[in-house]
C-alpha cells in the first residue's frame, strides 16, 4: 500500500481498474479521495467578479516587535495615536469582542456604508496554520516514563548491585495527563480574543475533547474557573502530569490606568507550587523574548506566541517537561 | 445468520455505474479465517451483518482497493465504521485481523513489539540459555497483514507454527486499525512510512519485512481530535451519516431475520428513536445511533415488554445517560 499523496497516477488506477462509466461516479470518487473538482473559467470569473474589492483598502499597521522582522516589510509610517504597549512587543489585529471596547478604538476611521454589511476581514492567527498543529503538539505534550524499558538504566542499577524496586523506562511524549488550558480574559489581552479562541479550539482538535480542561483568570491565575469571574476560585494546580498551559502577557503589555497586579516574583512563586504539584506550566506569551526576566525563565517555560515561533524554540523551551512519574 | 440482503437494503449500492472488485451483492466463495485461530488479532470467521446503506460505502472500499490506498471511516459512534471492515473481509473471503488503538498505542507496537523484559529475565537466569535479539520479537497486526508466514514463524507461540502451512492459501488480508484518534498525535504520521515503502525492518531480524499479500486498511476514527492532514490526504476518506428510518428498517430486518421491515415492533422503536433523537439535538447531545436503534430492538424481541416504547426509551437512554457523565 502506498501512502503518498492522492496523485493522478491513482485516477489513472481507478480509471483502469474501476472503469467509472458516468459523471455522477467520478464526482464521487474525486470526493472520496479529497481532490476537488476544477472550476471552469466562467463560473470563477463570474465570482470573481461579484467580489468588491475597495479602491483604497484601510490599512491595520501592527507596532514593530523590536526582537524580531516582521515579514511585511512594507515601508509605510507607523500611525501616530496612543501607544498600546509600552514594550512595543504586542501586534494590534483585531478587536474580537465588543463587549469590553477600549476607548481609543473611538478615534479610528468611521465605517462607510458599505463596510457595513462585508464579512470583517480575515485576520492571520498568530501561530503560522500551517504549523499550528506541530507548534501545539509540541506545547502541549509532555514527556512521561511510559516508554520502552530503558536497559542502559536498568543494567547501571543492576552492576551497581541495587535492586530493581522500579522498571525504568524511556521517556515518551504523551498527552494521556491532559491540558489544562488558563485563559486571560483581562483587558490587557482585549486584542487577542481571537486567537485565543482559536488556540482553545487548536488545541481540542489536537489533544482531544477529553485531556482539555478550560479555565479563565483576569491578570494573575491566582483565582481562576471555567465560567464568570464571579465564580472563579482559588486556583488548585491539577494533577500531576499535566501541562499548565497559560495564555498571558505576564502584565508586560499594561495599559494607561491598568497597572500590573504581580511582580515577576509572584509568577516564579506560582510557577512552583505548579511543579511542586508535578504539573508542568507551560506560558504562551504574545511580548517577545527580549522581555522575559531571566529569573522567570528558569521557573516557568516561556513560548513567543508569534508567528516566528517554530517548533524548535518551543521545544527548547519545553525541555524541562519530562516528568519521571 | 442469514447471508441474503433484503432487496430494498442493496437497491443503494447500484446507483454508481462501474466495475467493482469488491461487491457486497456478490460474496466471493472461498475459504478463509485461519488467521482467525493463528495470529493474536486474528478474529474468527463470523460476518456481523451489514447494510450498504448509502451508496459510496461499497464505491470507497472498492477505490481503496484500486489506489490501495487506507480508507479511512469517520462518522458518529455505532455507525457501523468498525463493522464494514469484518465484513469487506467476509465478502471478500479475505483474512480479518484488528486491533483497537489507545492512548498508549505507539505506531511502532502495530509492527512488532520488543520484549525487553523476558530479555533480561533470560540473562540474569543462569539455567537459561541467552537467545537472539530476534526470539524476543513479538510480530504486530502489520506484520500478520504484510506476511503471515514469517509473521508465524517468528511468533513465539507454538501453535501458530503448526498451522503456518495453511497461510500460504491466504488470498488477503481486511486490518482494521479502530478508533486512532485515540492515540498520541504523531501515531498517524509515524505510519506513514511502512504504509508508504509496504516493509519495514524489525528488531534483531536482517531482513525486511515486505508485503507478499493484498490488503486492505481500515482506519476508524470518531473525530474525537483531528488527524494530521499529512496522514488524512493520503487516504480514502469516508463519513458514514445516520441511515433514513427505511434504512434503519431494512438494518433491524438484516439482523432478526425474523423481524420484517415493516412490523409494528419497529413502527414503535423507530417512533422512539426519531423522539429521543429531536430531544437530543434541541438539547445539544449526542443523538442516538444505529447501534442504539439496534439495542432497542434486541431488548424489545428479547424481553417481550408490554410497553415497547417505554422499554425502547429506556435502552437508548441509558446510553446518553453515560455521554453525560462523559461530558
Amino acid at each position: 500500500m502506498r501512502t503518498d499523496q492522492i496523485s493522478l497516477g491513482d485516477i489513472a488506477r481507478i480509471k483502469r481498474i474501476l472503469s467509472p462509466q458516468d459523471a455522477a461516479t467520478w464526482n464521487a470518487i474525486l470526493d472520496l479521495v479529497g481532490l476537488p473538482l476544477e472550476r471552469t473559467v466562467a463560473a470563477a470569473g463570474s465570482q470573481a467578479e461579484e467580489v468588491e474589492v475597495p479602491r483604497e483598502a484601510p490599512v491595520v499597521q501592527p507596532l514593530a516587535d523590536s526582537d524580531k522582522e516582521l515579514p511585511d516589510t512594507t515601508p509605510r509610517p507607523a500611525p501616530r495615536g496612543p501607544v498600546f504597549a509600552p514594550t512595543g512587543a504586542i501586534s494590534v489585529k483585531h478587536i474580537g469582542s465588543a463587549v469590553r471596547r477600549p476607548e481609543w478604538s473611538n478615534e479610528g476611521r468611521t465605517l462607510s456604508q458599505g463596510d457595513e454589511g462585508r464579512p470583517p476581514p480575515r485576520v492571520p492567527t498568530l501561530f503560522a496554520p500551517r504549523q499550528q498543529r506541530s507548534l501545539i503538539t509540541a506545547i502541549a505534550i509532555a514527556r512521561a516514563e511510559t516508554g520502552e524499558l530503558d536497559e542502559e538504566r536498568v543494567v547501571a542499577q543492576v552492576a551497581e548491585g541495587e535492586p530493581l524496586v522500579k522498571i525504568p523506562r524511556r521517556l515518551r511524549p504523551t498527552s494521556h495527563f491532559g491540558v489544562q488550558l488558563l485563559v486571560d480574559r483581562g483587558p490587557r489581552l482585549e486584542p487577542l480574543r481571537d486567537d485565543q479562541r482559536a488556540l482553545g479550539k487548536a488545541l481540542l482538535r489536537t489533544v482531544g475533547v477529553h485531556r482539555i480542561q478550560v479555565l479563565r483568570f483576569a491578570h494573575f491565575p491566582d483565582r481562576a474557573g471555567p465560567g464568570t469571574p464571579r465564580t472563579w476560585r482559588r486556583y488548585a494546580p491539577p494533577a500531576s502530569g499535566t501541562v499548565v498551559l497559560v495564555l498571558t502577557d505576564l502584565g508586560l503589555g499594561w495599559l494607561g490606568a491598568i497597572e500590573r497586579t504581580h511582580s515577576f516574583a509572584d509568577w516564579i512563586e506560582w510557577a512552583a507550587r505548579v511543579r511542586s504539584a508535578g504539573a508542568h506550566p507551560v506560558a504562551l506569551v504574545p511580548h517577545g523574548p527580549r522581555h522575559w526576566p531571566r529569573d522567570l525563565q528558569r521557573h516557568l517555560s516561556l513560548v513567543h506566541w508569534d508567528r516566528t515561533t517554530s517548533v524548535g524554540s518551543v521545544r527548547g523551551a519545553g525541555a524541562a517537561k519530562g516528568a519521571r512519574l | 445468520m442469514s447471508n441474503e440482503m433484503p432487496a430494498a437494503a442493496n437497491q443503494q449500492t447500484s446507483t454508481f455505474a462501474y466495475k467493482p472488485i469488491f461487491d457486497p451483492g456478490k460474496p466471493a466463495q472461498g475459504e478463509y479465517g485461519c488467521l482467525g485461530t493463528i495470529s493474536p488479532y486474528g478474529r474468527p470467521k463470523k460476518a456481523i451483518p451489514y447494510v450498504y446503506h448509502l451508496p459510496e460505502i461499497a464505491l470507497a472500499v472498492n477505490v481503496a482497493l484500486a489506489t490501495r490506498r487506507p480508507l479511512l471511516l469517520s462518522g458518529r459512534p455505532g455507525t457501523g465504521k468498525s463493522t464494514l471492515a469484518r465484513d469487506v473481509a467476509s465478502c471478500l473471503a479475505w483474512e480479518y485481523l484488528e486491533e483497537t488503538i489507545t492512548s498508549r498505542t505507539q505506531a511502532n507496537d502495530l509492527l512488532w513489539k520488543f520484549d525487553a523484559l523476558e530479555r533480561l529475565s533470560d540473562a540474569s537466569t543462569p539455567e537459561v540459555r541467552v537467545r537472539k535479539e530476534a526470539y524476543y520479537v513479538e510480530p504486530g497486526v502489520l506484520w500478520w497483514t504484510f506476511d503471515p508466514v514469517s509473521a508465524s514463524k517468528a511468533s513465539r507461540r507454538s501453535a501458530e507454527k503448526k498451522q503456518a502451512a495453511a497461510l500460504t492459501t491466504i488470498r488477503g488480508v481486511v486490518v482494521l486499525l479502530d478508533e486512532v484518534d485515540k492515540a498520541e498525535p504523531d501515531v498517524p504520521n509515524d505510519l506513514l512510512v511502512p504504509l508508504g515503502s509496504g516493509e519495514f525492518n524489525p528488531r534483531g531480524h536482517d531482513h525486511p519485512i515486505v508485503a507478499q499479500k493484498q490488503y486492505l486498511l481500515c482506519i476508524t476514527t470518531n473525530g474525537e481530535r483531528e488527524l494530521p492532514q499529512a496522514f488524512v490526504r493520503r487516504c480514502v476518506t469516508l463519513s458514514l451519516k445516520r441511515p433514513t428510518d427505511s434504512q434503519l428498517r431494512n438494518i433491524a430486518a438484516r439482523h432478526h431475520p425474523s423481524v420484517t421491515p415493516d412490523s409494528p415492533l419497529l413502527d414503535q422503536v423507530l417512533s422512539t428513536f426519531n423522539k429521543l433523537e429531536g430531544e437530543m439535538i434541541r438539547l445539544h447531545r449526542r443523538p442516538p445511533s444505529t447501534a442504539e436503534f439496534l439495542d432497542a430492538v434486541d431488548a424489545c424481541l428479547a424481553l417481550e415488554p408490554s410497553d415497547v416504547a417505554e422499554l425502547a426509551l429506556f435502552t437508548m437512554k441509558k446510553i446518553v445517560d453515560v455521554q453525560e457523565r462523559d461530558e
